[in-house]
């Protein structure tokens, strides 16, 4: 469910960054107030690449011929408090994205909003939390979980329906876009789900004082609820008025930024240097009478995109072809 | 797994090369990265010929730096399936035509799929290209230079530390599985235990890391982290490729070569 750089606006993912950007901060901080710092680090550290490892894993699911792994969120908030287990998820996002380009660095804020901020300050206080406070026993850790797991997903899915669309990547309708994310995220929910409520009923058998630390901490330093709220609303009226009526109307950053320097949305190829490209143009051409369609009024544009076409095409030759040229020129110099 | 560990490795191995690309200076790598990628995200769906020349850079990036295509594009397929959903869609609800390639006709929805798809590759390839090209040690640095906290950037070393030793921690309990189950896949049946084994063993090392990093300074305190200056040189040729860059979002080359042939 990794947000990848192609399907967001600058926009989208700045304002993503701004709101994860926060998260982590607000997390640091809380991890100093509760002096966590130096026992937690070494081990939030090490946990970061367990989940890597444990990603890894995929388990044969029975009669389906699939597989799934688990997916480490939820696990790691309750076995290192929703703090902790954020900063250590994000940090694995970000190694995903630079080494693995699993997710993309500008999408990185979506990413980690969508599998980080969810399900360690929104899904482990409010759902997981409640069920088990009252006791660690193995059923309400197994209810726990799964439910955790599914609504984090389903929260997660929806969320990445809203940047992408928010983005403008995408012709697929509100209603569609989500009837293709929810039901997927929500098989690959119940999967991860029971696998976390496995890994957390077993621990809660061989080492029970792990998942009971973690809860006293929580009752002394619980996860603002202020603190959430202002974060989604901060979330809805950026994406929800200011995005969505820039989106609609207005240039994209770079175009703004043009439209103020030059006074007009997009430069043109016109002026002294096309008309004197002409002459060049009219003896280079080798398709100009091509066939386009009749229809009035879209005849320019579309010949503009075919000539892109063909441009894109002369581009794309070029880049291979000088690519090919620097790989041979430095392979004969280094044999010299 | 083995793929992902060699893959890991792989990446570590072509950012030790000693080429011009591998020796500039971080920072800027990062910024002009960063430029790169923003530039090519804000270029909308139904505007291909622009992005199309912005393969230029990777292209001509990857050659002089030696790094293979095969090791830049394997990051592509792990987006693809929400990158498909979402440029499919293209296909189906977007279908003005444009124009015609003798009986085939181009709608505005496959501009936008292939915008899509040319986006993804082009934003992967440069990401895989900047790890490709640049330590990882080096990359820290910018990050601690910029202001990043230090809790964050020792979370980023020790995991990155740590992840080729659980992965082979993992691998090795996989084949122990698979050696004695007599079969390829874990059972569901029994990721309880198997990654909870795991777990505890992640949270014995972490122990001995912490007990290990006390003695040895006595506390928490982070190497400290120093930044190469950019020399002159460099931070001209850096503004004149984000120059370039910002020349190609401004003006369509690719279209100006098309009217070229096609006028």
């Amino acid at each position: 469910m990794h947000m990848a750089d192609a399907l967001i606006s600058p926009a989208v993912g700045g304002v993503m960054w701004g709101v994860s950007s926060g998260a982590a901060a607000y997390s640091v901080k809380k991890i100093k107030e509760i002096d966590l710092e130096e026992k937690k680090v070494p081990l939030m550290g090490v946990m970061g690449a367990f989940v890597f490892a444990a990603q890894m894993i995929n388990f044969a699911i029975p009669g389906t011929g699939s597989s799934g792994h688990i997916g480490g969120g939820i696990l790691l908030a309750a076995i290192l408090g929703p703090f902790p287990a954020f900063l250590t998820l994000s940090i694995v996002l970000l190694i995903q994205a630079l080494f693995f380009a699993d997710g993309g660095l500008l999408a990185l804020g979506c990413n980690i909003i969508n599998l980080g901020v969810i399900p360690c300050f929104l899904v482990y206080p409010l759902v997981f939390l409640p069920i088990v406070r009252k006791n660690h026993s193995k059923l309400r850790i197994a209810i726990a979980s799964v439910l955790a797991v599914v609504i984090g997903l389903q929260l997660g899915a929806f969320s990445v329906v809203l940047q992408t669309l928010a983005s403008r990547v995408t012709a697929l309708p509100f209603r569609e876009f989500l009837l293709l994310m929810q039901p997927i995220h929500l098989a690959i929910g119940v999967i991860e789900g029971i696998i976390t409520a496995a890994v957390l009923v077993f621990i809660h058998q061989t080492q029970p004082e792990i998942m009971q630390k973690v809860a006293v901490e929580q009752r002394k330093s619980p996860v603002s609820l202020k603190v959430i709220m202002m974060v989604f609303l901060i979330l809805t009226v950026f994406t929800g008025g200011y995005l969505s009526l820039r989106a609609s109307g207005d240039p994209d950053g770079l175009e703004w930024a043009i439209e103020r320097v030059a006074g007009v949305p997009e430069l043109e190829s016109a002026g002294n240097a096309h008309q004197r490209s002409a002459g060049l143009q009219d003896s280079l051409a080798f398709l100009p009478d091509y066939d386009y369609p009749e229809e009035t009024g879209a005849s320019r544009i579309n010949g503009t995109t075919f000539s892109g076409l063909v441009g894109s095409l002369i581009v794309f030759l070029t880049a291979g072809i000088s690519g090919f040229i620097i790989s041979r020129v430095k392979r004969a110099r280094q044999e010299q | 797994m083995n793929k992902s560990i060699a893959d890991f490795l792989r990446t570590g191995q072509l950012a030790e090369g000693k080429t011009a690309i591998h020796r500039f200076n971080p920072g800027l790598k990062m910024l002009i990265l960063i430029v790169y990628l923003v530039i090519v995200i804000s270029i909308p769906q139904s505007d291909f010929s622009r992005l199309a020349p912005f393969i230029l850079l990777p292209a001509l990036i990857s050659a002089a730096a030696d790094v293979p295509l095969q090791d830049l594009l394997r990051g592509v397929i792990p987006a693809l399936p929400l990158i498909l959903a979402a440029a499919l869609s293209n296909l189906f609800f977007l279908r003005t035509p444009l124009f015609n390639a003798g009986s085939f006709q181009v709608t505005d929805g496959m501009i936008a799929f292939l915008t899509i798809l040319l986006k993804s590759l082009l934003t992967v390839t440069a990401m895989s290209l900047l790890m490709a090209v640049t330590q990882f040690d080096q990359i820290l640095n910018v990050l601690g230079a910029i202001g990043t906290p230090d809790i964050l950037l020792r979370l980023i070393s020790l995991s990155y530390r740590y992840l080729i030793v659980f992965f082979e921690e993992a691998a090795a309990m996989q084949r122990a599985y698979q050696l004695r189950s007599g079969h390829g896949n874990i059972s569901i049946r029994h990721a309880g235990s198997y990654i909870g084994q795991l777990l505890l063993r992640s949270f014995n090392r972490a122990e001995r890391v912490a007990f290990a990093m006390k003695c040895r300074d006595g506390g928490m305190t982070v190497q400290s982290r120093r930044l190469k200056r950019a020399s002159a040189r460099e931070i001209a040729i850096a503004l004149v490729v984000i120059g370039g860059n910002v020349f190609l979002r401004v003006v369509n080359v690719a279209e100006i070569f098309g009217n070229w042939v096609t006028a």
